[in-house]
């Protein structure tokens, strides 16, 4: 059982091999960190002064701000779309459903292989953040970060708590994705719930919002929703579940 | 209402004509030696409550054979072959393969069967040996059989070519070949040859009888087209919308072909003729100036030919009436 389910899962990870959501992944962990860093390079003028103090943090903290609200939970609809889209645009779900899996499996190793995407994109993204500082440093000394200290609690924590934030529209997003075969429609409803999300902001309900999640780990208002996030996900994840096990119609 | 009258004519010829045949069918197929692979029991299907998609369907599929299910467009061919795939749930009736209920074994069931349905289901970014990769993995088989299976369907050069760059007929090529990894007992192929040229046809076809007879899988394809099925079926179950009207070996459809077509002469004196004929030939029907006469052989055509002109009746014309297997089989289901 434990076996099929590793194999399944490393099937599961070969099917996404160079398709939209592999790219998507690179691609989105490095935007925002290569544009960071040639703007310092481009413009010392500019940043020097306001990264003379902690640079890395700065630094991390300024990557963060384009990425968090916006571009994180975006690149999550995209790639949850784009994942489940595979079977859709190749009609591949009856045979998928017709290989010997049992329907938590094939719903579990797809939700898995999502987060091992989601999750390589916040390693690549860090890394990238640190690549960034380095040649910046090594290119122009006014920047101090060869000479400070790189802030690895707060990369870690930072991280930690945005994939939190985050776990709760995984599972919205990928239910929606299994059940509306045309891919525009749970893209449309994601964007659409996300910027509800930054309009209700200021709301004190806010935090009932899983779409607005990261925006408030980033804006730090407490860590209340991190924990519906959780809940968001556990309940969400389980519902997809059960309706999987009870469709009518496959593929 | 027209089309109820002459199913129920010909299902009257048939049972006239087959009684034989069916009870020899009956003998086989509860012969220990071929069990079903295949059996549902009183299965029928609705999409959303509308209109009945499946009526009562029966079908008995035994072990080793290649049991065409004919049908045209839309007859419930596809709904079927899902429903015993677990693609569409069960709504009433019994599927059992390999003499289990397939509802409460899906995964040991699933483990002997190899399907294809509809156009093939691959990934087109991946080569095909990467699209049999995936495969092997889900049914947890030796790394050799994907040499195995590309050599099978003759797909080796092209392995690692992209699945996008492969023709139709690869493409189909590559879905049996994942169809085929695990050795499957049994090989659900849904229109295998839907879309392929002559040759693709050919091949395929060939291919099917190999895995029959080399390895004694059983196959079940469907097809909406007769010629096809003949050309392989040892099987046939004949649906039209959603109701099985024909099931039985090859050779009772054929047997029923025989049987049911006629000679049609267009003669200038009908009296005449039916007296010189009647006597050499059970006559079917008189209509006008035609007479009809059931037919034999060629030669025989030729002799009554000649006893007809030697008698001084005038032959205007003469011909095989419309009642082959291709003729059935339209009449059956055209409406």
């Amino acid at each position: 059982m434990a076996l099929a389910f590793v194999l399944n899962t490393k099937s599961e990870i070969l099917k996404i091999r160079k398709t939209a959501a592999y790219w998507l992944t690179i691609a989105g962990a490095a935007l925002v960190p290569l544009m960071m860093t040639a703007a310092y390079i481009l413009r010392p003028d500019v940043f020097v002064p306001g990264m003379k103090a902690d640079p890395w943090t700065r630094h991390l903290m300024g990557c963060w701000e384009s990425a968090a609200a916006f571009l994180l939970p975006m690149y999550v609809i995209l790639v949850t779309s784009l994942v489940v889209q595979t079977e859709y645009k190749n009609n591949t779900w009856k045979q998928v459903y017709a290989t010997p899996r049992s329907y938590g499996d094939i719903y579990f190793s797809k939700f898995l292989v999502i987060h091992l995407l989601i999750l390589s994109c916040f390693i690549l993204f860090n890394t990238l953040v640190l690549l960034g500082g380095l040649l910046t440093g090594l290119l122009n000394a006014d920047y101090h970060f060869l000479e400070s200290t790189v802030p690895w609690k707060t990369m870690l924590i930072l991280g930690s708590k945005l994939y939190v934030s985050i776990l709760g529209i995984t599972a919205i997003q990928y239910w929606l994705s299994l059940r509306l075969k045309n891919y525009i429609m749970p893209l449309g409803i994601g964007l659409a719930l996300l910027i509800t999300g930054l309009i209700i902001l200021r709301w004190d309900k806010v935090i009932y919002f899983p779409y607005a999640y990261t925006t408030l780990t980033y804006i730090k208002a407490g860590n209340k929703h991190e924990y519906y996030s959780l809940i968001w996900f556990a309940v969400i994840t389980m519902l997809g579940f059960i309706d999987t096990i009870n469709r009518k119609e496959r593929g | 209402m027209l089309l109820r009258c002459k199913i129920n004519r010909l299902i009257q010829n048939f049972k006239a004509i087959s009684s034989p045949f069916q009870i020899n069918f009956r003998a086989t197929s509860s012969n220990s030696m071929n069990p079903l692979v295949i059996e549902t029991q009183h299965l029928n299907f609705s999409f959303n409550g509308g209109q009945k998609i499946l009526k009562d369907l029966s079908l008995k599929v035994p072990k080793a054979s290649i049991y065409g299910f004919l049908g045209p467009n839309g007859a419930g061919k596809t709904t079927t072959i899902r429903l015993l795939l677990g693609l569409l749930k069960t709504q009433s009736g019994i599927i059992s393969l390999f003499g289990k209920d397939f509802v409460k074994n899906r995964i040991p069931v699933l483990r002997r069967v190899g399907s294809l349905i509809e156009q093939p289901s691959l990934y087109p970014h991946l080569s095909g040996k990467e699209n049999l990769e995936i495969f092997r993995l889900s049914y947890q088989c030796d790394r050799k059989r994907i040499g195995e299976v590309l050599d099978l369907v003759g797909l080796k050069d092209a392995a690692n070519k992209k699945a996008k760059a492969y023709s139709l007929g690869m493409k189909q090529r590559l879905a049996i070949a994942v169809s085929l990894l695990h050795e499957p007992e049994l090989l659900i192929l849904d229109e295998p040859t839907n879309g392929l040229d002559p040759t693709g046809i050919i091949e395929t076809r060939e291919l099917i009888k190999k895995l029959n007879r080399e390895f004694g899988t059983t196959i079940i394809v469907s097809s909406h087209m007769l010629a096809e099925v003949e050309k392989m079926a040892t099987h046939v179950g004949i649906i039209n919308k959603g109701k099985l009207l024909f099931q039985g070996e090859l050779s009772e459809l054929q047997q029923l072909k025989s049987k049911s077509s006629a000679i049609e002469l267009e003669v200038s004196n009908t009296t005449r003729a039916r007296e010189i004929l009647q006597e050499h030939l059970p006559l079917k029907k008189v209509n006008g100036t035609k007479i009809q006469v059931a037919y034999e052989s060629r030669e025989r055509n030729g002799e009554m030919n000649q006893m007809l002109v030697q008698n001084g009746v005038q032959v205007y014309q003469m011909a095989v009436t419309q009642n082959d297997l291709e003729n059935l089989f339209i009449q059956i289901t055209s409406e």
